[in-house]
């Protein structure tokens, strides 16, 4: 009786060491199934772009802002996200972005009301703070579009977030305008051999296994689709995973992997 | 005036005078006392028989006063005038009680009894001498003159009188002082029969005593005996087995831990990390093992908190096992006290000591506890004040933390204000239902620990044997045996004093009644002489020679035979043998009382 005391106090003990010794990447991503075991997947990265020019519309902007909500709703712990104001003309600007990760569970794989909570306090203020790279006031003073520059700073969060399945969002009409490409009416587009060349000349930013998913871009007419020609061939040129189905306008929600 | 006459003018003018108190008395003044003067005399057998006859009070003694009106002797036979009264200015000397009254009637034994007969015989006789000189002044009687002179006639009733009432009043006393004595033997008999029929009925009662005793003990032995067979392998029993005494204590330890435990978690100071433990393993622990699973995790996470109650409860199942045990062999000790069993050199100190110290330390714990209750609503007041004050600016922190966009940080915050504001509630909320509950749990201490000492009382092992107890029957024959002895004792008391007074009545009825009756007659007879001498001396004449004087002097006082038969209601020897036979009866009942006290 006493060796069988001894073996249940052995047995606590153990459950709780194991408890305290729960590691961060042993926890991350973790998804809560049913019974409250925790299926386990690959960590995402999510990162949304705004364009916040004045080409952008009013209700475009809150269509942004709704999806990106749906979307950071969907987050699990250990998924990280990140978001980009669009550069308005080169790099040399400050950027305007902010990056976080969606507190790990604490102890295992266990379901545990605590992280659910902290998740949903988390991914709470992540919606509120996005707030600000949607908000319709202020834009006056934006004096141009430079997305290429842009998917630099992306570059960057995706190799600073290696194993994590990548997506971005970018809420943008893709036209880019800048000093050197206008693509507003096609007006100075960039010449055709223009994304070999940068690719031979090594100015592309690295961006493979990335998803691109783009809202707000009108494929209805002859120059729209033009434009989508030239992003297609840019993001293949980078790495990145671009299918033409997520090149769209006004999406009713985000799908959670766009590209599988 | 004729000679008759003269002679009753001269008698009244005797008579005043011999009734003067300045009148030097032919006898002793001394003598003429109520009791004798002389302190060196002694009690004559008399004074005894007084004294064991307790004469009434309200019997006149005489004093030495003239006689008159109030001298009840005189005034029954006085057939003259009274005696005037008595002339209280003038101051009368004392006689001397040192100088001998040639007069006085001599000490025996009888003159006690007879001062108040003597004094009046003296005076008699001194009234007979005036009477004498009146008459011879008067030259009566005449010498020719034939028949009894009228003053010799009345002194010679005057003598009559005296020794009649003598006799009368002797013969009431003597009754008096028979009937107080056989009254007393009577009593003393009586009382002696009574306490002979209780002292039959203690010796009976005692004889059943013993019979009950010996029934008793025969059956009660009887039954130990078969029930000592079943436990020769067992001499020392316990009432309480060990393992069950075992798991009652364990039990009780486990209860009052958790009882106690969880106040001196909230006391002690928080650790966060501890607590989010605790939180884990509560969401965590699952199924029937999960309540379990959450009560122990308190304990094992906050050692400190699990050891103190531990500790604590420690403390009062020992306290409670030593005082139990304390208490089960002061009690065995002050049973064997009282069975009069000896324990070696064992004192009941040895059990008192640990018992008080114990109990002091169990009162002390309780107290502790209660104490700890109560302050625990204090500092749960306290710890929230602070804890709200942390709370806040975790949740400031935390705002400013969102501004900037450290969001994580700013949910760490959160969580912190969160979890600081969710334990800071939880424990005030305890403190506050444990600080209300203080009295019942001090109850339910209370109860635990009356429920350990009695577990370790009857734990106790019991090295008495059951034998047949005898205090009860020993204790009425104490009582039997002290009231035998007490009533021998009376008995033997009233015995002697039957005896006594059985002889003392004998020895009173022993000396004929009146006997000093001829002597008295005597004496009165003397007085008449005494009239007849002075007057002749007087008138120089024979006595002889006056014919009046010539009838003999006999006054013919002899005691009638009816007072001179015996006093007594009964014998004094059938007194006597009812005595010896209420003795002979006694002797009997205590031979048996004494073999049934040495018999057990």
């Amino acid at each position: 009786m006493v060796i069988r005391s001894t073996r249940t106090l052995a047995a606590l003990f153990g459950a709780l060491t194991l408890a305290g010794c729960g590691t961060q990447e042993g926890n991350a991503a973790g998804g809560e199934g049913e019974g409250g075991v925790i299926k386990r997947s690959t960590p995402q990265l999510v990162v949304f772009v705004y364009d916040r020019s004045t080409s952008i519309s009013h209700h475009q902007l809150e269509l942004a802002r709704q999806l990106t909500n749906d979307r950071i709703r969907k987050l699990d712990h250990g998924d990280r996200i990140a978001a980009h104001q669009l550069l308005q003309l080169s790099l040399e600007e400050p950027p305007q972005r902010w990056s976080e990760t969606v507190p790990q569970r604490q102890f295992t794989e266990q379901a545990m009301m605590r992280d659910s909570v902290t998740r949903a306090r988390f991914l709470r203020d992540a919606q509120d703070y996005l707030v600000a790279f949607t908000d319709t006031t202020g834009r006056g003073n934006i004096d141009g579009t430079d997305i290429l520059s842009t998917l630099h700073d992306v570059g960057a969060d995706l190799r600073a977030a290696p194993g994590r399945e990548v997506t971005l969002y970018i809420f943008s009409d893709m036209l880019q305008s800048n000093r050197t490409i206008d693509m507003e009416g096609l007006t100075r587009m960039p010449p055709p051999g223009w994304v070999e060349r940068e690719t031979v000349n090594r100015t592309l930013p690295d961006l493979s296994g990335l998803c691109v998913y783009v809202i707000g871009a009108r494929v209805d007419t002859r120059q729209s689709q033009h434009v989508k020609d030239f992003w297609q061939e840019y993001f293949e040129a980078t790495g990145a995973i671009f299918e033409s189905g997520n090149y769209t306008l006004r999406p009713v929600e985000l799908p959670e992997h766009p590209c599988t | 005036m004729d000679e008759k006459g003269k002679m009753s003018a001269r008698n009244r003018e005797a008579r005043a005078a011999a009734f003067q108190p300045d009148t030097q008395p032919l006898t002793e003044p001394g003598a003429g006392e109520g009791a004798p003067t002389d302190g060196d005399s002694h009690p004559t057998w008399l004074d005894r028989v007084r004294e064991a006859a307790a004469p009434e009070p309200d019997e006149p003694r005489w004093t030495p006063e003239p006689v008159g009106s109030s001298d009840s002797l005189w005034d029954a036979t006085d057939t003259v005038e009274p005696a005037p009264l008595p002339d209280l200015s003038v101051e009368v000397e004392p006689p001397d009680p040192t100088v001998p009254d040639p007069g006085a009637l001599p000490e025996t034994a009888e003159a006690a009894l007879e001062e108040t007969v003597g004094l009046s015989v003296r005076r008699l006789r001194k009234a007979a001498i005036e009477m004498a000189n009146r008459d011879a002044e008067a030259d009566l009687p005449e010498v020719q003159a034939t028949g009894r002179a009228e003053s010799e006639a009345e002194l010679r009733d005057r003598a009559v009188s005296l020794f009649r009432n003598w006799q009368a009043r002797e013969r009431a006393r003597l009754n008096s002082v028979v009937g107080e004595l056989e009254g007393r033997i009577t009593r003393t008999l009586g009382g002696i029969s009574l306490d002979n029929d209780r002292f039959e009925r203690v010796t009976s009662e005692l004889f059943r005593l013993k019979r009950r005793w010996d029934m008793n003990r025969t059956v009660v032995e009887n039954t130990l005996e078969e029930e000592t067979s079943e436990e020769q392998d067992q001499p020392e029993t316990r009432q309480f087995k060990t393992r069950w005494y075992a798991l009652a204590i364990g039990f009780l330890g486990i209860v009052e831990f958790l009882a106690n435990a969880p106040v001196f978690g909230a006391l002690l100071p928080r650790d966060p990390l501890t607590e989010q433990q605790l939180r884990y393993v509560a969401e965590t622990s699952e199924g029937w093992l999960a309540g379990g699973m959450r009560v122990a995790s308190q304990f094992i996470l906050r050692p400190d908190a699990a050891l103190l109650a531990a500790g604590v409860v420690t403390f009062l199942c020992v306290l409670a096992h030593f005082f139990g045990h304390s208490l089960r062999s002061l009690m065995m000790h002050q049973s064997a006290r009282r069975t009069g069993e000896t324990l070696g050199k064992r004192s009941a100190g040895e059990f008192v000591v640990p018992m008080i110290l114990s109990g002091i330390g169990l009162v002390l714990v309780i107290g502790v506890l209660f104490e700890a209750r109560v302050t625990l609503g204090e500092v749960a007041v306290d710890r929230f004040v602070q804890d709200s004050a942390k709370i806040e600016e975790l949740r400031r922190t935390a705002s400013w933390l969102r501004v900037d966009g450290n969001l994580v940080a700013a949910n760490e915050q959160a969580n912190r204000a969160d979890d600081l504001e969710a334990l800071a509630k939880e424990q005030r909320e305890y403190a506050a239902s444990m600080s209300s509950l203080s009295f019942p749990i001090l109850l339910l201490n209370t109860t635990l620990i009356l429920v350990a000492i009695s577990a370790a009382y009857f734990h106790m092992r019991d090295r008495r044997r059951d034998r047949f107890n005898d205090t009860p029957f020993e204790r009425q024959r104490r009582e039997l045996v002290d009231l035998g002895d007490a009533t021998q004792q009376r008995v033997a008391d009233a015995m002697g004093d039957a005896v006594r007074a059985i002889r003392d009545l004998a020895s009173l009825l022993s000396e004929a009644p009146l006997r000093e009756a001829p002597a008295l007659a005597s004496q009165l007879e003397a007085t008449v002489v005494a009239y007849r001498a002075e007057n002749g001396r007087l008138r120089s004449l024979d006595t002889r020679e006056i014919k009046a004087f010539a009838e003999p002097v006999e006054l013919h006082l002899a005691v009638e035979e009816r007072d001179m038969r015996d006093l007594l209601m009964r014998d004094p020897e059938d007194y006597e043998a009812e005595r010896r036979e209420l003795q002979e009866g006694f002797e009997k009942t205590r031979v048996r009382f004494t073999e049934e006290a040495t018999a057990w």
